[in-house]
């Protein structure tokens, strides 16, 4: 079983919103108030999940970035989330490209707007998007861990 | 306008974005604008089954097609153009998460022109559109 870093985790994320929403962020060792989750599950040779993790400033930050528009234009409940799932989509094609997916069969879910249960084995990375909070987290499996 | 389609006839540029983020609809969208395709040539769908109903009303020339979808998937939505020739002369870009050799090769063998994983650069559709259709501008 590949075990993932959080250093791993953040190389992925900034790859994500640099390439999707022209986005910066930094890695933070502060705990982020960030009440707004999406995430994706993923099974095969192991099974876990991915959560992205926001507020509503850094929802709409993420979602009028990618969309162009101007963020008074933007609901973080509407573009904001759809936005958050798309990010925890593409986090989650990371993931499994780190767990080895070119060559093993992995299954990725549909993102979904939900918390899943806090795990023991979570493996968080902190990080702020243009200075707003964003948290990402990888959960394997118990019997992957 | 140039370009042909997957027969080897000469083809418009009409172009259908299959993805079930409205973010990532927007920026392929914006991408495509700015190769010089006419914002009137391209449609949206954010899921296949209605990818498969926008190809009934009038079939695209390309299909850029995202996998992992609620409703009906990508793959899926290959599948069926394929099986009910809808879309015998249409190009198919998947652009999603997928990164598995053997996926991915199962979809070339459907009959997909290209694969492009997410995160992309705006600049590596620009490549994939100008390759089929030639140089807008």
């Amino acid at each position: 079983m590949t075990h993932i870093t959080p250093d791993q985790l953040f190389t992925a994320a900034l790859d994500a919103l640099e390439r999707t929403a022209f986005l910066c962020a930094e890695p933070t060792e502060t705990v982020l108030d960030a009440p707004v989750h999406a995430h994706v599950r993923y099974d095969g040779p192991s099974g876990g999940s991915v959560t992205v993790a926001a507020d509503d400033a850094c929802l709409v930050e993420l979602a009028s970035s990618l969309l162009g528009a101007d963020p008074d234009s933007v609901a973080p409940e509407r573009e904001g989330v759809d936005a958050l799932k798309e990010l925890a989509n593409i986090m989650g094609g990371s993931v499994l490209r780190l767990l080895g997916s070119e060559t093993q069969p992995f299954r990725l879910s549909v993102p979904v707007a939900a918390c899943p249960a806090p795990c023991p084995r979570s493996v968080i990375c902190r990080l702020l998007v243009e200075g707003l909070p964003m948290v990402v987290t990888w959960r394997p499996d118990a019997a992957a861990a | 306008m140039g370009g042909v389609d997957a027969g080897g006839n000469t083809m418009d540029r009409s172009l259908l974005i299959v993805d079930d983020s409205l973010g990532c609809r927007k920026v392929i969208r914006k991408t495509l604008r700015l190769a010089g395709i006419d914002d009137a040539h391209i449609r949206e769908a954010d899921n296949g089954q209605t990818a498969l109903d926008a190809m009934r009303g009038c079939p695209a020339s390309l299909v850029l097609l995202d996998i992992n979808m609620p409703v009906m998937s990508g793959v899926e939505f290959v599948t069926e153009l394929r099986r009910t020739d809808l879309g015998a002369h249409t190009h198919i870009i998947v652009i999603s998460t997928e990164s598995n050799r053997d996926r991915l090769a199962e979809l070339r063998s459907l009959g997909v022109s290209d694969s492009l994983p997410k995160p992309f650069e705006p600049e590596q559709i620009r490549a994939f559109v100008v390759r089929i259709f030639g140089e807008a501008a």
